[in-house]
């Protein structure tokens, strides 16, 4: 039962390995954006306004949440191709989970992308932002953005599925990618929005996988450690529970359809 | 030349029947189609509140305020939603470069690149020129009689994109497998286009005006319209003409390595 998962974590961490051009494309771009936001920032901190912080520790925070973002692996676009191409009624007949496939798949890339971009966000933090602040902040955020980047693979998931409805996922992967942005914190801090914007962003996944792991770098935790395990854990049910609810109706219907 | 020029309004012809047909393929499913456009402009409008956020606490970063900075993501987002929705191939050229799905139409009479860029259109495209519009008019600094600037300007950045488009995506030639690094930088060229440019300087000013041309598909479209000026218009107009020639040649140099995926597709 397990092996045939180990193989699609093992095909899924091959298949990311074997295309390193992507790899660092991926890495090179994390640090220019770093570099492109500590500049935003120092223009920002020239003017004398008080934007809560300090713009070096602004850009470990953008690290790490660019970090968490980059790692999860696209597998909304893989599902989306499988149901543009027709290959997703020969993938649901296999003796294997065609979610739980997905997902070991995604775990082999994560466990190849993962370590890469951290290398990179890390290098880039440095060169632009100087050494970390709280550099024991830095370890936990990095160990609770591991786990953020799973639950953000499974919303990657659920997203993909949306394909059998919409066709083209694109539009509703930017608006997913765009409130990300906001309520995630991921290019300021959550601290920095009207409080308004604050409180609904902790009743979203948002900030549990982005503001959650990367305020540990600012000292200013927005959720306790305590929280922030609580608050990923419940939402990877909710996104499983999501996916398997959507999957199993979309399953259905297909075998209706397809006679 | 008779012939040449009978050439290109044939070219011409056939790019507005292919455009036609591909938007009346995307608008098939017409809720689909609508949703798509509705979501994209939702989505532009989310990502301008981190801009809105940040000028709450400073009035001007280096010369940008608010209605500046709304220009420029005004014309990146018509400009790059013009390009995906008239040139919707554009984006995936690399895949059908590697898998082989130029078979199909090398054997058409009109040119490969322009088919291949026209038979798909991006619906959320229209989205992005609607929010576009809406940016452009709200920001305070465009009036009736910056029009035909603003014109040019958005006609340049497009061309210049899907001139982008054509080359990161060309790579396939050459290289194989590069959909995911191709689109990468793609996607860098708009995120980067969307910074005010005085943030960038030294080898990253340069990087955004060559390699990168965030540059010439925001910047500049920008700058001319902030505040128009004929030496702004020919550096743009000049930039649009190298990056389509070179696109063009790149891209049927890259042809003539191609190799036949052994793909059957029928094309209506």
């Amino acid at each position: 039962m397990i092996q045939k998962y180990l193989a699609f974590i093992r095909v899924g961490y091959a298949r990311a390995r074997a295309e390193p051009a992507e790899h660092y494309a991926r890495v090179l771009f994390l640090i220019v954006i770093l570099g492109v936001f500590s500049s935003l920032w120092r223009a920002v901190a020239s003017t004398g306004a008080n934007v809560g912080g300090d713009p070096h520790t602004f850009v470990w925070y953008l690290a790490m949440t660019e970090w968490v973002l980059m790692s999860a692996p696209h597998i909304h676009f893989r599902i989306e191709d499988d149901v543009r191409r027709g290959d997703v009624a020969y993938q649901i007949v296999r003796p294997a989970s065609y979610l739980g496939a997905h997902f070991a798949e995604g775990l082999g890339a994560l466990a190849a992308r993962a370590p890469v971009l951290l290398a990179g966000a890390c290098v880039g933090a440095w060169i632009f932002g100087g050494a970390p602040a709280h550099p024991r902040s830095v370890g936990r955020a990095i160990a609770f953005g591991c786990v953020a980047s799973l639950v953000v693979m499974s919303y990657n998931i659920v997203l993909g599925l949306s394909a059998f409805w919409l066709g083209d996922i694109a539009p509703v992967y930017w608006i997913w990618q765009k409130l990300t942005f906001v309520l995630g914190g991921l290019l300021l801090p959550l601290t920095l929005y009207p409080d308004v914007v604050i409180r609904i962003a902790r009743v979203t996944p948002f900030s549990a996988v982005l503001a959650g792991p990367a305020s540990f770098v600012l000292d200013r935790p927005f959720f306790s450690g305590g929280m922030l395990v609580l608050a990923l854990i419940g939402w990877a049910c909710v996104a499983a529970l999501i996916a398997v609810t959507i999957f199993h109706s979309i399953a259905r219907r297909l075998q209706l359809n397809g006679g | 030349m008779t012939i040449s020029i009978r050439s290109a309004r044939s070219v011409s012809r056939f790019s507005r029947a292919l455009f036609v047909t591909s938007l009346a393929s995307a608008m098939a499913q017409r809720g689909a189609f609508l949703m798509q456009v509705a979501l994209m402009a939702l989505n532009n409008a989310i990502f301008f509140t981190f801009w809105i956020v940040l000028f709450s606490r400073v009035s001007r970063i280096r010369g940008y305020a608010l209605g500046d900075v709304a220009v420029l993501y005004g014309i990146v987002a018509i400009g790059v939603g013009l390009a995906v929705t008239v040139a919707g191939g554009g984006p995936h050229l690399a895949r059908f470069i590697h898998e082989g799905e130029l078979d199909a139409v090398l054997s058409q009479p009109k040119p490969t690149l322009v088919y291949v860029l026209g038979r798909r259109t991006v619906a959320s495209g229209i989205g992005d020129v609607v929010s576009g519009v809406a940016m452009i008019a709200l920001s305070g600094i465009v009036d009736l009689s910056r029009i035909p600037v603003v014109l040019v300007a958005i006609l340049a950045s497009t061309t210049i994109f899907v001139a982008t488009c054509v080359l990161f995506n060309s790579i396939a030639f050459w290289l194989g497998r590069v959909e995911t690094a191709s689109r990468q930088l793609v996607e860098s060229v708009i995120t980067f286009s969307l910074y005010p440019e005085p943030l960038f300087g030294g080898a990253m000013r340069l990087l955004l005006f060559t390699l990168v041309p965030a540059g010439f598909v925001g910047y500049l479209p920008a700058r001319m319209v902030r505040a128009p000026s004929i030496a702004v218009t020919v550096e743009l107009v000049g930039a649009a003409v190298v990056y389509a020639s070179a696109a063009w040649y790149v891209f049927n140099r890259g042809l003539r390595t191609y190799s036949s995926g052994s793909r059957f597709e029928f094309n209506g």
